[in-house]
């Protein structure tokens, strides 16, 4: 007597709560909860029948169906290292000139912006073998022929840092240092620096300043000659991903917006 | 039946579902809100003939102690499978229209599809200019 | 404010249809008569009295639901498998506790679902709660050993006639004794003691074919959305 009156009282409470969520999921998974105190309550109303088949299909294939219906609708899944300046994790937020262009393009999308940090070798095959959209945190060269690269957003150069010791002379542009390439996460990048642990390296300019701001008097810098530029890359399947974001770019750079938003975070 | 009853919960419970219906904008959420007003109306079905000390509708039964009665448990056994296969194929048009418009807030979709049929009037209107001299020509 | 002030009439108003609906239904109070309960019972050979009357005195109503569920199964097949026919549904990886976890349930629900649904005239369950236990039985299997392979056990097994062939067995199981101008199946099949496997064995055979149907349908539906969203 008693358990029917608690049951039933949590009843309107439960769907309530869940119906009124901000998130999808949330949602889904409370009516599953509410499905199973409803065949408890069907229970104790002595209809076990009803009982056994509510419970089986609210709690375990409805709940699945919606589960599945809900995944990856509406999400642009970036992948990328953080590059201060252009993708950077800041006490829990992403900011940056990349983010803002990514957070603008997702929401004329009607998307939900979703970053992924990556270490910068990785994103060719992350964009490849999973289902991420774009790839960006500074990427300046050209990628495999399977990706498509947006337009470019912001120039660069490639900058060689060689210890002080190294006597050879500027090393012209040349297949093996063409790219800006590390092993491992940026944040790694700058910690082997401050130890001083690093024989040879390529970086980019956004790279490049954020590393300078330690102490890089014992190694000596070579700007590489070619200029290149910042842009996204865009997963197999995404032509037309990859052409609605260089036709947003276009249209942030026309209007000024572009340039705002490379004065507000690199200065 | 007592102030506390099932039928006073589904009555609650079908409000809510409305509610949730009428003012939540995503079109997922309007579904589980759907299926909520579907259990809500098998709860009320249910506890209609309810009695606090009832036995299950399967004989052998004790002696004295009232049966629930079998026949809304039957009608509705059957209509909660059915509700599922239903729901399945709600949601199948679901998927589809997030996967066309990248959005499953109602208002986005439906702003959405009035633009592209602006926009397919007004293609029609251009590519047929003679079409449309000759539609005028006879009223 | 205009939220608001909707969102109230929204409540108000589904309270008000509720209430009128509620307070002036005729529902009679008192349960129903154990005598007519027990020649039910006896006359059908099913002590599971929700049994008794949906697959014995309105057997109709049932066999439309079941059309009802194969329509809609139809559809979500025809909406979702659009695809090339060489589509994999692409596995997500997931934790490898759900994986062990359902590897031990597995068996345990889809035995459930059997039982409910042979004995569902002698205990509560039936043709309906039968399939849906098994249904998830199968998803158990699918999260331990994977989509593609029980869609391969299972098709090369021969269940997409199955799909087909079982409402066309349903549809003549209930109404080819009509046909040939005999009362239905319940009353003209041999009813055996009551509270026995076998007392009546026409409720057994569309038990048993309703939880198949059950069964078979719910996993298109849910092979459909896998194919179409990626595994679970």
């Amino acid at each position: 007597m008693i358990s029917r009156a608690v049951l039933l009282l949590l009843l309107p409470v439960i769907a309530g709560v869940s119906l009124f969520q901000r998130r999808r999921l949330s949602a889904v998974i409370g009516m599953g909860l509410f499905s199973l105190v409803l065949a408890a309550t069907y229970l104790l109303h002595s209809a076990p029948d009803v009982a056994v088949t509510e419970a089986a299909i609210g709690a375990a294939l409805v709940t699945v169906i919606y589960v599945l219906a809900i995944r990856r609708t509406g999400r642009l899944l970036v992948v990328g290292d953080e590059v201060p300046g252009l993708l950077a994790l800041e006490g829990g937020e992403f900011v940056g000139v990349e983010v803002d262009i990514l957070a603008g393009f997702a929401r004329r999308l009607g998307l939900d912006l979703s970053i992924q940090i990556a270490p910068l070798g990785d994103v060719e095959a992350i964009l490849l073998h999973s289902d991420a959209d774009l790839g960006a945190g500074g990427l300046s060269s050209e990628p495999p022929a399977r990706l498509h690269r947006s337009r470019e957003h912001l120039p660069t150069a490639l900058v060689r840092l060689r210890p002080q010791a190294d006597d050879r002379p500027t090393p012209q542009e040349s297949p093996t240092t063409d790219r800006c390439e590390y092993s491992g996460y940026f944040s790694d990048l700058v910690e082997a620096f401050q130890r001083n642990e690093l024989i040879e390296t390529t970086l980019d300019m956004a790279r490049f300043l954020a590393v300078s701001r330690t102490d890089i008097s014992s190694w000596r810098v070579d700007r590489l000659s070619t200029p290149r530029g910042y842009a996204f890359i865009a997963a197999p399947r995404r032509r037309g991903l990859r052409d609605q974001l260089s036709a947003y770019i276009d249209e942030l750079e026309r209007d000024g917006s572009l340039d705002d938003m490379i004065r507000r975070h690199l200065p | 039946m007592g102030w506390l009853g099932g039928t006073t919960v589904a009555m609650i419970l079908f409000a809510i579902g409305t509610t949730a219906l009428i003012v939540r904008r995503d079109l997922v959420i309007k579904l589980l809100a759907l299926g909520l007003v579907n259990s809500s109306g098998i709860l009320f079905l249910i506890s209609i003939r309810f009695q606090p000390k009832m036995e299950a509708p399967i004989l052998p039964a004790k002696v004295g102690i009232p049966i629930a009665d079998p026949l809304p448990q039957a009608l509705v056994l059957s209509a909660i499978v059915i509700n599922f296969a239903i729901l399945a194929l709600s949601l199948v048009f679901v998927m589809l229209l997030v996967e066309r418009y990248h959005s499953t807030d109602c208002a986005r979709i439906e702003h959405a599809v009035e633009t592209e049929k602006a926009t397919l009037g007004s293609q029609n209107l251009a590519a047929d200019p003679s079409g449309a001299d000759a539609q005028e020509a006879i009223p | 404010m205009k939220r608001i002030v909707r969102t109230a009439l929204a409540i108000a108003l589904s309270l008000a249809a509720c209430g009128i609906v509620i307070f002036n239904l005729p529902i009679s109070e008192g349960a129903t008569h154990q005598n007519d309960m027990t020649r039910l019972a006896t006359e059908t050979g099913a002590p599971n009295l929700v049994s008794a009357i949906y697959l014995g005195a309105r057997l109709y109503d049932t066999l439309f639901e079941v059309l009802v569920f194969t329509v809609a199964v139809i559809g979500v097949r025809f909406y979702l498998l659009r695809r090339p026919s060489t589509a994999r549904a692409t596995p997500i990886p997931e934790s490898h506790v759900l994986q062990a976890s359902a590897q031990i349930l597995y068996p345990l629900t889809l035995i459930l679902g059997l039982y409910l649904a042979l004995f569902g005239h002698l205990s509560p369950g039936g043709g309906f709660s039968g399939g849906v236990v098994a249904a998830s039985g199968l998803l158990l299997c699918v999260m331990s050993i994977g989509a593609e392979t029980i869609y391969r056990r299972l098709s090369g097994a021969g269940i997409e006639r199955l799909e087909w062939a079982l409402p066309m067995v349903i549809v003549a199981v209930c109404v080819l004794p009509v046909v040939f101008t005999r009362p239905i199946l319940s009353n003209s099949l041999p009813v055996g003691q009551a509270g026995h496997v076998f007392g009546s064995p026409s409720i057994l055979l569309l038990n048993i074919l309703i939880g198949l149907k059950v069964l078979i349908g719910s996993w298109m539906v849910l092979y459909a959305f896998i194919l179409y969203r990626g595994e679970i």
